[in-house]
């Protein structure tokens, strides 16, 4: 039974925990940009809205993709955003969180921000389906 | 209104059978077998017993988590006749072979495993596919199907269908981005019966 807000709660679970914490990379979710803008940080945002697993009955499952934005300061190479795309997929790539299951991640590299030009983007996406 | 009235999505049909074994002719006792020789509303009763609200049969048991049905019923075994003298030939109508049904689920070990002891002991079953296109009452203890009464208190449309079959294969499918599965044939004794349904009152089989 995986509701949207159980989703949510179980990546939140990932940013919360130590293994993330000692990294001192700040973690957002959707709809929430820092007051102060760090040097180097995350937004998450998750995007239920692929097609869920396929059953008869009411199964409740939920499909979709979770996309991690990283920021780092721009004019400073590539490399930051390859370490910190490394430590998400030790964190996320393939693995079972509560009920969420996640696959393999996917880095596109964004860029200088449009809204920020003292930042670099570059977008972790990965599929999941919540049972 | 017991039978379905209208087109729509089957998205709530369920399978389900009787962990009786299965006897020619009428049953000795319901608590005991499970006749081939008798009426629907007697194999219903198997499965549930009508009232308010309705309560799952003590023998009932649920194949939940199903991903795919497949067709329902015995295919027609058509032979062409050739006729003499004529330019094209007949057709009549022969003995249609028995169908054998293929069913895929999500597959959970622990829950399917009952399905693998079935195959493994090809024992003879009454199966029951309840084609409902609105949610039903899932019985919290062994997963079948009880009609669901609605607010304005009409009984929830469904149609059943039974059959004897036994489970004739399981086979296991592993996905890497997809739910594991499990593929189940059913082989079936004889035909299909239905579609059967009542109304509130027990009545209305057809």
């Amino acid at each position: 039974m995986a509701k949207y807000v159980e989703i949510l709660s179980s990546i939140d679970s990932v940013f919360a925990s130590n293994d993330w914490q000692g990294l001192s990379i700040p973690a957002y979710p959707a709809n929430l940009w820092p007051a102060t803008v760090p040097d180097e940080f995350v937004i998450y945002e998750i995007i239920p809205s692929g097609q869920p697993v396929a059953e008869y009955s009411d199964p409740n499952y939920k499909g979709g993709i979770i996309i991690i934005q990283l920021y780092v300061k721009a004019n400073s190479g590539p490399a930051r955003v390859y370490e910190v795309a490394d430590e998400l997929a030790t964190l996320f790539q393939r693995d079972l969180i509560k009920d969420t299951q996640l696959y393999d991640g996917t880095l596109a590299i964004k860029g200088i921000d449009k809204d920020d030009t003292s930042l670099f983007r570059a977008d972790y996406s990965l599929q999941f389906n919540s049972f | 209104m017991p039978n379905i009235t209208s087109i729509g999505a089957g998205m709530y049909t369920s399978l389900a059978y009787i962990k009786l074994p299965v006897v020619e002719g009428n049953a000795s006792d319901p608590t005991v077998d499970v006749g081939k020789g008798d009426t629907p509303a007697e194999w219903t009763a198997y499965f549930e017993t009508i009232g308010t609200p309705w309560v799952v049969g003590d023998d009932a048991r649920a194949f939940g988590r199903i991903r795919e049905f497949p067709n329902l019923g015995v295919p027609a075994n058509v032979v062409n006749v050739p006729q003499y003298g004529q330019a094209v030939s007949s057709q009549i109508t022969g003995q249609s072979d028995a169908p054998s049904m293929d069913f895929t689920f999500n597959y959970v070990p622990e829950e399917h495993g009952e399905i693998a002891t079935m195959r493994e002991s090809g024992d003879t079953y009454l199966f029951r596919v309840r084609l409902a296109n609105a949610k039903q009452v899932v019985d919290a203890k062994d997963g079948v199907n009880l009609p669901l009464i609605d607010d304005d208190g009409d009984i929830r449309e469904f149609s059943d269908f039974y059959f004897f079959g036994s489970v004739a294969s399981f086979e296991v499918v592993p996905n890497l981005t997809d739910s594991n599965q499990l593929n189940v044939t059913l082989t079936v004794d004889g035909g299909m019966s239905g579609p059967h349904s009542y109304d509130a009152a027990g009545t209305n089989y057809t």
